[in-house]
């Protein structure tokens, strides 16, 4: 090897002048290549001066889903985490007179469902009706700040609404998605994703497995009765009133920002009973309290309606309705929004949900 | 500007402090500090000549580096033997003290043997904060860089310099990004399993060691790979600090591959003053013992690190002893032997307790099964690929620095490589440089 402190070895030849040269054009072609191709391809819809094309979600709904809030052709929307995403657009627009965009973000946390309805409502400042899918997120002390998980990365930058800084993050992932999106638009490759945010993201009915299902409610085959915690927990009114709720003042915050003619409906999410508070237990006094504190909120609420959906009830007690504790079937989904419809519209009790109603 | 010296060394300096600022401003003026006293003793000792001044300038280094770095350990174990409670004070380490703190004690004995000028104050804070050496080394000597501040980047051989020194931080760079960070994946998890007390397999303390050990080595020489070739752009030669270590055939050549500018301090500094192997073999073995063992405590304030460098201070015994036989062992047999040698220090190393590290070690060699079980069985064939580079063919500086021909398909490949590097660090960052925390 040659001893690197001998500095005679370097020479000036043409030969190195040329490569140098050579390196510096090839960087340059390949960084000016790919920053006009993110331009022009714009993936995530964010830069104001690019062609205006149509783009879809051709991956993280974190980076896609803005440009479905800004869109002019919806005038509703659906807000929550994957417990709402199978919410079809199509069959509520119907039943409300209106045009849903399925908004649901997986795993979203409550801020981040702020944050999506924030951009939807700066481009749909009177929308006639949103959905807001009220599930354990909510009732838990965390959540209320942007995931931090590598899986779940939130872009700040995209929902910052500041234009100033709406070029997409310079990477291999932004490069990809340009690439997946200019398949999109060429239509060389269709991806999932609809143009309404609706995605059946479960698997095909025909391959339902009611024991696999059943293994990630109950952790076994066989299923489980739920044993009510005897004697019954009790907590004083002091220990009661010390819960804290950091969620719900966030939602107060969402719910105060839509005008009084939006209809405004908080659907708290059906999940399997088995996962629901065990009556009893400190998370059922938990529970109770976050309801009561939730139906608070829509007192003189103008056009504010709540439906329970998380009681056990002929949807929730069904295995078959369920992939796991959480994620209800597209067979649901179906049901669930004529049921919205009904309890909204109809003033119809029914055996899956409950209305609440702030005392007078 | 590249022209005039002082120009140079102005911008330079602040291109180093500015580059120690974004890592951690928080301990600037420490540094600052610390290399003005110094050179004011190196200055107050050319001019009054008593020889108790450079060793109070190193007594000074050493009290920084023991209260920032050991306080809380030695405390903690003070404590431990006298009786009491301890709370661990919330003293922030300054980045790169472990570097910047021993070149500037050798800087001082140098001085006080009569082996070093006083140096005006640029250039001496220069070498001390140059920057692509400043955080993790190689720990440079004095008379191997000020010398070259005087040389212009400029001068004859400046396109090879800027080629050859491009090349090597890529390499570098891809070292990182690619192997060090993507064995990191495999092996920290699999610590973190161990750290909660977790069983893991036979095969799956087998892959997290395998994966610690090219981490280590990929992050380690990656760092020196970039300092060496970001030194070379600006038309510096810095001393290489890895020469393939993993190739070694006995402990004594895996320390003259491995983190060579080390092993030179700790011999010239520490193993010679001390008698080294100038006074027959107690005296020898006393020597290695306590510089392995500081060695060690230099990587870390902890026992796991000591006992790291007494391991290896044994197999620089055993070593040494074994060479007086005259019985040679196959070549193979000793790379494998020493290699073994080599991860089962690692797994103290890298454990965050003594327990820990046994029960691993206790695994490796069968104590608790032989299970193949793996929780990917993707990850082992990941370590024996990434293995290869570390083991098979040329060194990353044989490769930028001798091998390298100037042909414009090098330099494409090297471009483009640059630029998927600098998309995967947007889209996954990169982990802290292992040696940012020595």
């Amino acid at each position: 090897m040659k001893d690197i402190r001998n500095l005679s070895i370097f020479s000036s030849s043409g030969g190195w002048k040329a490569f140098l040269r050579t390196a510096a054009c090839v960087l340059l072609v390949l960084f000016l290549g790919s920053v006009v191709f993110i331009l022009v391809v714009d993936p995530y819809a964010s830069i104001p001066f690019s062609p205006d094309w149509e783009r879809s979600t051709v991956g993280d709904q974190r980076l896609f889903y803005p440009n479905l809030a800004r869109a002019a052709r919806f005038d509703s929307a659906i807000i929550g985490t994957s417990s709402g995403r199978l919410l079809r657009p199509e069959d509520l627009n119907k039943r409300f007179a209106s045009r849903f965009v399925n908004l649901c973000l997986n795993s979203a946390s409550v801020y981040e469902q702020k944050a999506i309805l924030n951009i939807f409502l700066a481009h749909h400042p009177h929308p006639k009706t949103v959905i807001f899918g009220i599930d354990h997120v909510y009732v838990k002390e965390k959540y209320n700040k942007p995931h931090i998980e590598p899986a779940f990365e939130w872009p700040v930058w995209l929902y910052d609404q500041n234009p100033s800084n709406n070029f997409p993050p310079y990477r291999l992932q932004t490069l990809t998605h340009a690439w997946s999106q200019l398949l999109s638009m060429t239509g060389l490759k269709t991806y999932k994703y609809g143009r309404d945010g609706y995605t059946d993201f479960t698997r095909p009915m025909d391959e339902y497995d009611l024991n696999r299902a059943r293994m990630k409610i109950y952790g076994t085959q066989e299923p489980k009765p739920v044993k009510a915690v005897f004697p019954p927990v009790r907590m004083s009114s002091a220990e009661i009133d010390a819960f804290k709720f950091p969620n719900l003042a966030i939602l107060a915050r969402m719910l105060r920002k839509l005008p009084d003619d939006t209809v405004k409906i908080l659907v708290l999410m059906p999940a399997h009973h088995f996962i629901q508070p065990t009556p009893g237990s400190a998370d059922a006094i938990r529970w109770q309290e976050f309801l009561r504190r939730l139906t608070e909120l829509t007192r003189n609420l103008p056009r504010g309606y709540i439906l329970n959906f998380n009681i056990p009830s002929p949807i929730t007690t069904q295995d078959v309705n369920y992939w796991d504790g959480l994620h209800y079937t597209v067979v649901v989904a179906a049901r669930l929004a004529s049921l919205i419809a009904e309890g909204v519209q109809g003033n119809i009790d029914n055996a899956n949900y409950v209305r609440l109603v702030a005392d007078k | 500007m590249g022209a005039k010296k002082g120009w140079r060394m102005c911008w330079l300096l602040l291109a180093s402090l500015v580059f120690y600022s974004y890592w951690d401003v928080r301990l600037l003026p420490l540094l600052l500090i610390s290399v003005v006293v110094n050179w004011f003793l190196a200055r107050f000792y050319g001019a009054a000549g008593h020889p108790a001044i450079p060793l109070i300038g190193v007594m000074m280094n050493l009290l920084i580096i023991g209260i920032f770095k050991y306080a809380n350990f030695m405390t903690e174990n003070l404590l431990l033997v006298w009786g009491g409670r301890f709370d661990p004070w919330n003293i922030v380490l300054p980045l790169g003290i472990s570097f910047f703190t021993f070149q500037q004690i050798s800087y001082l004995l140098d001085l006080r043997r009569g082996q070093a000028p006083v140096y005006s104050f640029g250039q001496y804070a220069l070498y001390v904060m140059f920057f692509p050496q400043l955080i993790a080394g190689p720990i440079v000597r004095h008379n191997e860089l000020i010398y070259q501040f005087d040389q212009s980047p400029q001068r004859d051989g400046c396109a090879e310099r800027l080629s050859r020194g491009f090349i090597l931080f890529l390499i570098g760079l891809a070292k990182k990004v690619i192997l060090a960070d993507k064995m990191a994946e495999i092996a920290t998890p699999l610590f973190s399993l161990a750290a909660e007390g977790k069983h893991l397999t036979f095969a799956e303390v087998w892959v997290g060691a395998g994966g610690y050990t090219l981490q280590l080595y990929f992050d380690f020489s990656g760092y020196s790979d970039m300092a060496i070739g970001l030194g070379l752009l600006f038309g510096f030669t810095i001393p290489i600090n890895f020469n393939a270590p993993y190739v070694a055939v006995s402990v004594r050549d895996y320390w003259r591959r491995w983190h060579i500018t080390l092993s030179r301090f700790l011999r010239d500094y520490l193993y010679i003053p001390l008698g080294g192997s100038r006074f027959g073999l107690p005296r020898q073995v006393f020597a290695v013992m306590v510089t392995m063992g500081l060695g060690g405590l230099w990587h870390g304030a902890s026992w796991n690190c000591i006992l790291w460098g007494v391991w290896q201070g044994f197999g620089l015994i055993a070593n040494h002893l074994w060479q007086k036989t005259g019985i040679h062992f196959p070549r193979a047999i000793a790379w494998l032997m020493t290699l073994l040698f080599i991860i089962s220090g690692y797994m103290v190393f890298r454990s965050e307790t003594l327990p820990q590290a046994w029960t691993m070690l206790a695994t490796m060699i069968g104590r608790h099964g032989w299970s193949l079980a793996v929780n990917d069985v993707g990850n082992r064939w990941r370590v024996i690929l990434f293995a290869l580079p570390a083991l098979i063919g040329p060194t990353s500086h044989e490769l930028a620095l001798n091998k390298l021909k100037p042909r414009p398909i090098y330099a494409t490949l090297a471009a483009g490589l640059f630029i998927y590097l600098i998309w995967m660090i947007g889209d996954e960052g990169y982990s802290e440089f292992i040696y940012f925390q020595f």
